[in-house]
């Protein structure tokens, strides 16, 4: 191989080099394709949902636990608590927006299962049927052991 | 390296670094105008029917599972009686005489209830009638069936999905030969202690197998006889036998 040959393939290899680092070094190209996004609410609010109802917890799976809890004080809390526990272990403080779990059962108003706020200073007004405003709403219906349908509902409040 | 060769590479290097620039900037500007969520009416439509078979599917799941829970207690109730038969009931218990005994066909008896129950869920729940099926397998289990396809309709979209559910009764209607024979039994004890009867019917009540709650009413004896049915709660055989004082 001539020299002159050799001095070209260095600057060839050179120049290779600087176009894969300026590159990767632009995001969407490279390195930076790959990223990372938390749980975001508004987009996954219904497969949340739907994720929470079939989850099985020691007392059972979550929709008998809503079901039996319809008349049943002790299921309800342990409702609660399991409820309490499965959102915490799902969105945990990676989005730091309001929410309600809520369960409306046949000729019955709604109880609230489980409250979250991200702000310290919120008005915890669990109980509340109209405790937040601009929320967005996802449902998911079950039925109820004795008859007609039970409604779960997640509330977000907006931002 | 000559002096056309130099220049070839440099201009090469220039051209690479616009390209990659200049598609990058162009694919900024398409992000900021189009929001990630808008996808289009078709696509998202779409993925809400993916997320309503799911939850549909749930929901079939566990009405088969209540409805067979409610048809088993409504039997019970009606003492295994046809459910348009007429029969004499005293405070509700059918009373176990002449043609008024639990039917030959209990399991028929119970899917005739478990429909109708069935049905009523469906209906609640907006979908259309869902054809549901029982049968015996091979290891003499009762298994109610549902295999059907479920439209689900927009403006100018239909997504269909099949149903296959199985679920295992899990219920033995044998038990209500078992409970006719000892109660039966039961009350020929308590009418041969003769002057030293107390209405105990103690062979019932110390029954490992069953809960028997009996109440002498009259000229009949009232008998509630539960058992616990999976995880759901009590079946209590409901009816009324006729007993010499």
């Amino acid at each position: 191989m001539l020299p002159e040959d050799i001095q070209d393939l260095i600057l060839a290899i050179l120049l290779l080099v600087i176009i894969v680092v300026v590159g990767s070094l632009f995001p969407g190209f490279g390195i930076s394709l790959l990223t990372y996004q938390g749980v975001d609410l508004h987009d996954e609010g219904d497969i949340l949902l739907l994720n929470y109802v079939r989850t099985e917890t020691g007392s059972g799976h979550i929709s008998d636990l809503i079901a039996f809890a319809e008349y049943d004080s002790e299921k309800f809390s342990q409702l609660q608590a399991a409820t309490r526990q499965i959102f915490d272990f799902y969105i945990g403080g990676r989005d730091l927006r309001d929410y309600i779990v809520k369960v409306k059962y046949p000729e019955q108003d709604y109880k609230t299962v489980y409250f979250k706020s991200g702000r310290e200073d919120a008005l915890i007004d669990i109980y509340g049927k109209d405790s937040m405003v601009n929320e967005w709403k996802y449902e998911i219906k079950i039925p109820s052991v004795n008859k007609g349908i039970i409604e779960i509902e997640m509330e977000i409040k907006d931002e | 390296m000559n002096k056309k060769g130099a220049v070839f590479a440099i201009l090469t290097v220039i051209i690479m670094f616009g390209i990659v620039i200049g598609a990058r900037i162009y694919k900024s500007q398409i992000t900021k105008e189009e929001k990630f969520e808008d996808i289009g009416k078709i696509p998202g439509t779409v993925m809400t029917f993916a997320f309503m078979e799911e939850e549909s599917k749930l929901f079939i799941q566990k009405i088969v599972e209540y409805s067979s829970f409610n048809a088993l207690r409504k039997l019970g109730d009606d003492g295994g009686i046809l459910n348009e038969q007429s029969c004499e009931r005293i405070n509700g218990h059918v009373v176990w005489k002449g043609d008024c005994f639990f039917s030959d066909n209990l399991q028929e008896n119970f899917f005739g209830r478990f429909k109708s129950l069935f049905e009523d869920y469906v209906k609640g729940y907006g979908l259309d009638k869902i054809s549901a099926d029982w049968r015996i397998d091979e290891n003499n289990n009762f298994i109610v069936e549902i295999k059907d396809i479920i439209e689900l309709k927009d403006e100018n979209l239909r997504y269909g999905f099949e149903l296959d559910t199985k679920y295992n009764l899990d219920y033995d209607f044998s038990d209500y030969n078992k409970i006719l024979s000892k109660a039966n039994d039961c009350i020929r004890d308590e009418e041969d202690k003769g002057v030293t009867r107390n209405n105990l019917f103690e062979s019932c009540k110390n029954d490992k197998d069953y809960t028997w709650g009996i109440k002498v009413e009259g000229k009949y004896v009232l008998f509630d006889v539960s058992k616990s049915y999976k995880n759901l709660g009590n079946v209590i055989v409901k009816f009324a036998m006729p007993y010499n004082q």
